[in-house]
């Protein structure tokens, strides 16, 4: 079972579920809103086999989410930031050898990749599940969706089912557009089923190794089954990325 | 893009079949089956399931057609994209 731990961001304290005691440390990142919870159980069996292979698993809440506290329609760009980058310096404080690996999962996927981007070197890699890139999109069709599950009842604009988006999150959100340059670690993109053709493109254009799983969209569901395959193939990559960064620090 | 309404009702078998992970074959659903009550699908995965119709056709549905009783056959979807692609 995991060891619950807090470290301080913005003011507040975050909650962060830590699983093992291994030398190497990755950092997971939980989508925003409704589909936290269909990626909960993913993480926990993530992070579980991680533990078996001798690592060290992170898994925090971002403020208003989860076991921290706060309230989500008060988050924003900046307290979110700062939750991110308090969360990879608490990692790294964990981490004896190597860098941090990152696991993301559709919009942790694009937050995943912003943190790689603004820390460098102390990133090894990063596996992202289903990613979203176009912000966009992803809140209109969440907004959409909500509506439609609610049969049209009456309905809050920036509610999705309970997540009550802030104004200045939906606008930092909204403007998240696909990635146009190579990213600065290597990264493996790990498909639900048929990959699109938006996504073919988009794993081109950053570098990413698009690897197409047997997974359904878990996401959307809140008691999802079992996908071994992708946790299996999620901690295989992982490992990679933790040997290329014992080698180019050996 | 589908040249008939045969071609039309077989792409959106595909696509219900691929988007909400059926174990079956497209060709198994009735025009009038009811994809909750015959496979258990619930609206979220409906949802998906339009989205996926979306971005096969290049179509956009208005929030207002956002029903249940649009989506829940073939015969319903196929009327609702054929009126789009029009």
């Amino acid at each position: 079972m995991p060891e619950q731990l807090r470290f301080a961001s913005a003011g507040s304290s975050l909650s962060a579920s830590v699983w093992g005691t291994g030398n190497q440390v990755s950092l997971f990142f939980y989508p925003l809103a409704e589909e936290r919870k269909g990626c909960a159980r993913k993480f926990a069996e993530t992070a579980a086999q991680l533990t078996r292979r001798g690592w060290t698993a992170v898994v925090f809440d971002y403020f208003g989410t989860g076991d921290s506290p706060g309230d989500f329609p008060a988050l924003d760009s900046a307290i979110l930031r700062d939750n991110i980058d308090q969360a990879v310096a608490f990692s790294l404080s964990l981490a004896k050898t190597g860098g941090l690996v990152l696991l993301g999962a559709r919009t942790g996927g694009w937050l995943a990749l912003d943190a790689a981007a603004r820390h460098g070197e102390k990133i090894a890699g990063a596996v992202l599940w289903e990613p979203v890139f176009d912000g966009g999109k992803w809140l209109k069709d969440l907004f959409r969706r909500s509506k439609f599950r609610n049969c049209g009842a009456a309905f809050n604009p920036r509610d999705a089912d309970g997540y009550l988006f802030g104004e200045e999150l939906l606008a930092a959100v909204s403007s998240w557009r696909e990635p146009e340059e190579k990213l600065p670690c290597p990264v493996a993109w790990l498909t639900a089923g048929r990959a699109s053709a938006q996504a073919e493109k988009t794993a081109k254009v950053i570098g990413a190794s698009l690897i197409q799983t047997s997974a359904q969209p878990f996401w959307l569901e809140s008691d999802p089954r079992t996908e071994e395959e992708l946790i299996e193939l999620t901690c295989n990559e992982l490992s990679s990325f933790f040997g290329l960064a014992r080698e180019k620090s050996g | 893009m589908p040249e008939d309404s045969e071609e039309l009702a077989g792409r959106i078998r595909e696509i219900i079949v691929e988007r909400l992970f059926l174990e079956i074959e497209p060709d198994d659903i009735g025009e009038d089956d009811s994809l909750t009550d015959a496979y258990g699908v619930d609206s979220v995965r409906l949802f998906d399931m339009i989205v996926g119709l979306e971005e096969d056709f290049g179509v956009s549905f208005e929030d207002e057609e956002l029903k249940l009783k649009n989506f829940d056959t073939v015969g319903a979807i196929a009327a609702r994209v054929a009126a789009k692609l029009e």
